[in-house]
């Protein structure tokens, strides 16, 4: 359509597009309350970037794509907790860069303004980040991949020492490399220890019998020490003593004749059993007791501890006498395990180092390549810098473009459903021939 | 609905429209003017073409036909050739109209005695108009809704159709583009009326008082027959009458 046509159109058709222009306008007038305001939040980030220095990073031009880009949007969108789409957030984000600066612009549109000023701001801060990720995400790979291998290695190098140490634990003498001089030394020792103990236990013993419970003299000691104490005993002593001293001065005073003496015998042999029923009783009493008898006892029961330690202690070196022998015995195989593992570790150390030294490189790398360029945020969005957006206007403007439009599209359609013929173009396709001229032109 | 235009600017149309018909069909040559609808303005194409040719100092004559005219004559321009005029008054019947202006002469056959009149005579009365001038631009009006075009067909050199715009496609537009095939004439092509009235052509003429004679060395103004009629019905003397 050529420009004349199409102005033609709108000469033609001015009612309808006024018509519709006039009641668009009415409508958007009408409904103009029901569009809410909205603000704006913006802040400034500044691209860092060394000079003289390669910039493995990307240029200021890819900026806005990047701060307006799904991930740097999603990570504002987590962090802030938006309950907006990801869309929508997307279509109110606007990111700029001011002229040829290196300076860019980052603006968020919404109805709230703390959120415009907080939106603003994450998409500033995670941009900033996400840009040091870029700058580093090469290195960050070599650095993962060598922090993985050397925690293999580590782990290798724990099994070998849980390995050795179980070796080592089951034939202590392999970890030298002169086991068995050590164990024969230590057999020596041991068997010379042995030797003192066994004297000490037999010397212990012979002092046990000495103190034996069971002895004569220890006997009679207790049983006069008893019945001295029994006082019943000792009464009936007293009175068979008595009585026997006077059996004894009336015999030498007397006849044989003296009609007493027969009951004093008689007295005197009931006395003598009377003592020896007494000594019996006094005897089997549960609570008889020695003072002799007891310390005896008890010096022979530590002397038994005493035994029973110096036992227990030439066990225990007959054990460990037996133990030196036996690795003594598997030094030949269990030593060229335990050999066979030391190398390996020693192997695996040699791959750590190496590894923690690459590593150790990489992450200098990386340090480099962050170094090299980054984004500062030069100017956060704060409550002042928040202002009235032109939320209305914009939808004014929208909603002006499609009333014309409208407008414009009805008369068209009006025109196209009209059949009358009014163009050159269709009289020739009417009648097949050519327009050779026209008349009666509009002023 | 009617809009302003420019007298120079509807010269300077026919002033094109005549230039593209002296390259193609050279004098002397007859040309008829017609339509598919009598609304689409084969008169008028044919009269601003006849003042148009005139315009070059050519002789130029228009024939014409229209019921209102047949009754009225007014001369304003160049007297025409009486000799002329009154060999094709004998020819056709009395009552038809003879008229000059504006350098050109009208020749105006009543509609009403179209259909009395033989295609001989009508073939004759060509054949003197075109002797006489060098173009003869005829008003053969709408094609399929009258005779005179068809019976004037055969005797043009080229065909115009007049088309008026604003106006739908027809079944006319049909029988008119079947009945020039058959005639197998020269169509010259399409002349498009813009909505122009004859108002455009009358506003160069200056209104005459009631009851005025005509004046023969009056200034050359002459407008088409229908207007004429509508404008001058008053003004304009009959000829019967004026004897």
């Amino acid at each position: 359509m050529t420009p004349q046509r199409f102005l033609d159109v709108v000469k033609r058709r001015s009612l309808i597009i006024w018509s519709v222009l006039a009641v668009g306008l009415a409508l958007m007038y009408s409904f103009r309350g029901i569009v809410p305001s909205s603000y704006s939040g913006v802040a400034h980030i500044v691209l860092v970037a060394a000079s003289g220095t390669r910039d493995p990073s990307v240029s200021i031009v890819d900026l806005p794509s990047i701060a307006t880009s799904t991930v740097v949007l999603q990570r504002v969108r987590n962090s802030l907790k938006l309950p907006v789409s990801l869309v929508n957030l997307k279509g109110n984000v606007s990111a700029s860069v001011l002229g040829r600066s290196s300076i860019m612009a980052i603006g968020y549109r919404d109805q709230s303004a703390e959120r415009a000023i907080a939106v603003s701001n994450s998409v500033a801060d995670e941009l900033s980040r996400y840009y040091d990720e870029i700058s580093t995400q090469s290195y960050d790979v070599n650095v993962s991949r060598l922090s993985t291998a050397l925690a293999d290695e580590a782990t290798k190098r724990q099994r070998l020492d849980q390995e050795m140490s179980g070796v080592a634990a089951s034939n202590p003498f392999v970890v030298s490399d002169k086991s068995a001089d050590a164990i024969t030394g230590q057999i020596a020792e041991l068997s010379e220890q042995r030797a003192i103990a066994l004297a000490q236990l037999q010397g212990d013993q012979a002092l046990a019998a000495t103190t034996s419970p069971d002895s004569p003299e220890l006997s009679k000691t207790a049983r006069h020490e008893i019945l001295a104490g029994d006082p019943a005993y000792q009464a009936a002593r007293d009175a068979a003593g008595k009585d026997a001293a006077q059996l004894i001065a009336d015999k030498a005073s007397y006849t044989s004749a003296f009609p007493g003496l027969p009951g004093e015998v008689a007295k005197v042999q009931s006395e003598s059993g009377l003592i020896n029923n007494e000594a019996s009783r006094a005897l089997s009493d549960p609570d008889a007791y020695s003072a002799s008898a007891a310390a005896t006892m008890e010096a022979h029961v530590h002397q038994l501890a005493i035994i029973a330690g110096d036992t227990a202690r030439l066990q225990q070196l007959d054990d460990l006498i037996a133990k030196a022998t036996s690795s003594l015995n598997q030094v030949p195989t269990v030593g060229a395990s335990y050999a066979q593992l030391s190398a390996q570790r020693a192997a695996v150390d040699t791959e750590y180092t190496a590894l923690a030294g690459r590593r150790a490189n990489a992450l200098a790398d990386r340090a480099e390549a962050s170094s090299l360029g980054s984004i500062v945020v030069l100017d956060r969005a704060i409550k002042a810098d928040t202002q009235l957006a032109s939320g209305r206007t914009r939808v004014a403007v929208v909603a002006l473009t499609l009333i014309i439009a409208l407008a414009l599209g009805t008369a068209f359609l009006v025109e196209s459903l009209d059949p009358r013929i009014r163009r050159a173009e269709d009289i020739e396709e009417l009648y097949g021939i050519p327009v050779v001229g026209t008349f009666g032109s509009k002023a | 609905m009617k809009h302003r235009i420019s007298t120079d600017s509807l010269a300077r149309e026919f002033r094109l429209l005549r230039n593209r018909i002296e390259a193609e069909v050279h004098a002397p040559a007859v040309l008829l003017v017609t339509s598919a609808t009598d609304r689409d303005g084969a008169g008028l194409t044919a009269y601003g073409l006849a003042e148009s040719l005139s315009k070059t100092h050519q002789r130029t004559a228009l024939l014409t036909t229209s019921a209102t005219v047949a009754q009225t004559e007014w001369s304003s321009g160049a007297p025409a050739p009486r000799q002329q005029r009154r060999r094709a008054s004998d020819r056709l019947d009395a009552g038809n109209i003879k008229m000059d202006g504006g350098g050109f002469s009208i020749v105006s056959v009543s509609h009403e005695r179209v259909a009395t009149i033989s295609r001989a005579n009508i073939a004759e009365l060509v054949s003197d108009l075109r002797a006489e001038h060098d173009y003869v631009v005829i008003d053969g009006g709408s094609l399929p809704e009258n005779t005179f075009g068809l019976l004037l067909l055969p005797s043009a050199d080229a065909t115009l159709v007049a088309f008026l715009t604003g106006r739908a496609q027809l079944p006319a537009d049909r029988t008119m583009l079947d009945t020039l095939e058959k005639a197998e004439t020269k169509v010259l092509g399409v002349v498009m009326n813009e909505q122009a009235t004859i108002d455009h052509f009358v506003e160069q003429i200056p209104k005459r008082e009631p009851g005025i004679e005509r004046e023969a060395d009056a200034p050359a103004k002459v407008v088409t027959p229908t207007t004429f009629a509508r404008r001058f019905e008053v003004a304009v003397p009959r000829i019967g009458k004026s004897g």
